[in-house]
């Protein structure tokens, strides 16, 4: 179990969030866990996913780099959680590939 | 509002949907699908056997004439027919078991012709390939073929003409928040299974039954939805992995082990030697061993830390270990090998049982036309082809089914004119799908969980009479209307997702719980702790669910013999296994 910093590029600018997360949590797990604890008006991608690194619809800029949030697991102190591309919808949905 | 016009229209892209397209634009129509995810990229299909190895199946014969050099040329369409309802416990439905018999060996060769550098792994009825081929195969189709499609947006509602024709359907573009109307003149349904009405589930996040609940509401009937499929293997931990099957996949009889808190093996605790024998040497293995982590986990108190039981491998030594391997090659690599080695490295994997697979769901006949006029479904949100219990493949089912839905739809637009929607059908459907901007102020991500908390509880792998009561008693009480959207924009919305979500999860949550009641035994994957027996004086019948009310309808005793009497739920399953041409 550790604390960690997660900064999110909302579309009205940058927030903070202190997330606990432990072992075996993917970015997507952590995004989860600050929408049901801490913030229910984040958007990202959600609502069809398959999870397991199949679908390719859950792309996020993690640390400056365009990963997916399912196959990424969160181990770093501190995530950096962007939009993958410039077409943003809304916070971290960007227009669908 | 902005209203698409088509032919016929399709809900969803898993095989049932792509495969209904190319039928449908075969059969001359404009056809159009719209789904909730990415065309090629979503649902059950996708995950099938864990995206490494999803068995496809026709019978034996049919399969030896592919020139893939699998098969078996003493088995027969007939023996293959009578052992699927056998599996079903002789609930299936003769006439889509019949069409499912006829058709398989058609997608199959469809997939084996489009696939000419995969040399699928099989045995005597099946071939094991990732799901996501499956999908490649019908997606390439959908596209030779101009069939039009639409993504990022889900059902709503069904929308009827002014005589009760279904005419097309109300949907969310759920990224930008625009709601939109597809007017239609025949209409198919292929939303796959309602994984989410359960907290543990293996499908992806979208699948909650929107099909079957706007079918519901819209009055359609229903078949058997209290049959509902668990999956024994599935990982509760690592949270990354959560959801993932790979462990049923590989699970082998020689290296598996199943063990509780205490790393104690434990299925001889609760099934006798004969019944540990089929859940580890047969198909039949699904059911058999959920009964037995349930009964260890709710009943002996042996659950782990996630609620489940410990899955692990254990070798006689490394040559065995590579030999292994060697069978299930795709452990050698990515995330396969990842969690292989966690398994290695830890003494096995955190997994349970996970909602599955739907044997139940909405009505149809061998022409896959619903009880409602202009109506079609197929693939798991359609019931009765497997009874009470699939061991045969649900692959080829959404194949067949799409591919004869795809046909009929198409033969009925032909013969139709579009229908204007009646008004006040449109406006209602609109209404509702808006409500939650309107009304309460709770998140409905609460009511989900609760939901999900409920029919965990009241309907899963072990039931009765008075968790069944109760569950459904505590849906009732749910009021929609205290919840409402958490953010006030349209784009992205996951509070109004959620709600929507929330109000099919409730429907179709009820029907499976009314449907149970109405089952005073125990057969297939159905398991009653308080009538456990298999009934067939009284209940070779299916459940009718249509208006919220359930009715029992019998089945069609054709072709296979079945002994009169009660038996115990063990001793049918062994008495049922010596009767199949494989056991
Ligand atoms: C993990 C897993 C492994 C499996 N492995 C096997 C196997 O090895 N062999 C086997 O035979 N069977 C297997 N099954 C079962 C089999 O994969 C499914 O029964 C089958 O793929 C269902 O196909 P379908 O097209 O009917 O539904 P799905 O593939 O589930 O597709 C449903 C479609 O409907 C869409 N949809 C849902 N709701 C909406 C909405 N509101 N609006 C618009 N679109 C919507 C979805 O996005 C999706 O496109 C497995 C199932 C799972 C979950
Ligand atoms: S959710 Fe499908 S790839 Fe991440």
């Amino acid at each position: 179990m550790k604390t960690i910093k997660v900064c999110i590029k909302r579309s009205e600018g940058f927030k903070e969030y202190m997330v606990e997360t432990e072992e075996g949590m993917s970015v997507m797990d952590v995004l989860e866990r600050i929408y049901d604890e801490q913030d229910n008006t984040l958007a990202f991608f959600r609502h069809e996913a398959c999870h397991q690194e199949a679908c390719g619809k859950c792309l996020v800029r993690v640390n400056g780099k365009v990963c997916l949030a399912c196959g990424h697991e969160a181990v770093e102190d501190e995530l950096v959680l962007e939009p993958w591309s410039d077409r943003v919808v809304r916070d971290l949905v960007c227009e669908q590939p | 509002m902005r209203t698409i016009t088509t032919d016929v229209l399709i809900v969803g892209s898993g095989g049932a949907g792509l495969r209904a397209a190319a039928a449908a634009a075969d059969g001359g129509a404009k056809a159009l699908i719209v789904c909730k995810g990415k065309v090629n990229r979503s649902g059950s299909t996708l995950l099938a056997g864990a995206n490494v190895s999803a068995d496809v199946m026709c019978d034996g014969r049919s399969m030896a004439s592919m020139g893939i050099g699998i098969g078996d040329e003493n088995d027969s369409k007939e023996k293959f027919y009578k052992d699927i309802i056998l599996e079903g416990v002789w609930l299936n439905d003769r006439g889509l078991v019949k069409q499912y018999v006829e058709n398989a060996p058609t997608v199959i060769r469809e997939i084996v012709e489009n696939n000419k550098n995969l040399h699928p792994k099989g045995d005597d009825r099946e071939i094991g390939i990732p799901g996501s081929t499956i999908i490649d195969t019908y997606y390439k189709m959908i596209r030779e073929r101009n069939v039009d499609v639409v993504e990022d947006s889900s059902l709503l509602d069904l929308l009827k003409a002014s005589d009760g024709t279904v005419a097309g359907a109300l949907f969310l573009d759920l990224i930008h928040g625009e709601i939109f109307a597809v007017n239609a003149k025949a209409t198919v349904l292929a939303t796959g299974g309602m994984h989410n009405c359960y907290s543990f589930t293996s499908g992806t996040t979208g699948l909650v039954g929107e099909g079957q609940a706007a079918a519901i509401r819209a009055g359609a009937e229903m078949i058997d939805m209290e049959m509902v499929t668990f999956c024994p293997g599935v990982i509760t931990h690592p949270m990354k992995w959560r959801g993932s099957i790979l462990p049923y996949i590989i699970h082998t009889n020689d290296q598996f082990r199943l063990k509780n808190a205490d790393g104690e093996e434990f299925m001889a605790k609760h099934l006798p030697q004969s019944a540990v024998d089929l859940a580890l040497h047969s198909e039949w293995n699904k059911m058999l061993l959920c009964y037995a982590m349930h009964k260890e986990v709710n009943q002996e108190g042996k659950g782990d830390a996630y609620g489940g039981v410990t899955f692990d491998l254990e070798f006689k030594d490394e040559e065995d270990e590579q030999a292994f391997l060697d069978h299930y090659p795709f452990l050698k690599t990515g995330t396969c090998n990842e969690m292989f080695r966690y398994i290695k490295d830890h003494g096995g994997i955190p997994v349970y049982g996970a909602a599955h697979y739907f044997d139940g769901g909405i009505f149809v006949d061998p022409s896959f036309a619903t009880s409602l006029e202009g109506l079609f479904a197929a693939g798991e949100c359609t019931g009765g082809t497997f009874g009470s219990n699939r061991v045969s493949a649900a692959t080829t089912q959404m194949l067949v089914q799409g591919l004869e839905a795809g046909k009929s739809a198409a033969a009925y637009a032909a013969g139709a004119e579009l229908k204007a929607f009646c008004p006040v059908c449109l406006e209602k459907a609109e209404k509702d799908a808006l409500r939650p901007f309107e009304e309460g102020k709770e998140d409905p991500r609460k009511l989900k969980k609760k939901i999900n908390e409920i029919v965990s509880a009241g309907a899963g792998v072990v039931r009765d009479e008075k968790g069944m009561t109760e569950a459904l008693a505590a849906l009732e009480a749910q009021d929609l209307s205290a919840y409402g959207v958490t953010v006030d924009t349209r784009a992205y919305n996951r509070s109004w997702m959620d709600w929507l979500e929330s109000r099919s999860m409730l429907t179709c949550s009820k029907a499976i719980l009314a449907s149970s009641l109405m089952r005073k035994e125990s057969r297939g994957v159905f398991i009653r702790s308080d009538y456990f027996y298999t009934d067939n004086d009284e209940y070779l019948v299916s459940t009718r669910y249509k208006d919220g009310r359930v009715r029992l309808e019998p089945v069609d005793q054709a072709d296979v013999p079945v002994p009169a009497g009660r038996l115990g739920y063990i001793e049918n399953i062994e008495d049922v296994i010596k009767r199949l041409s494989y056991s």
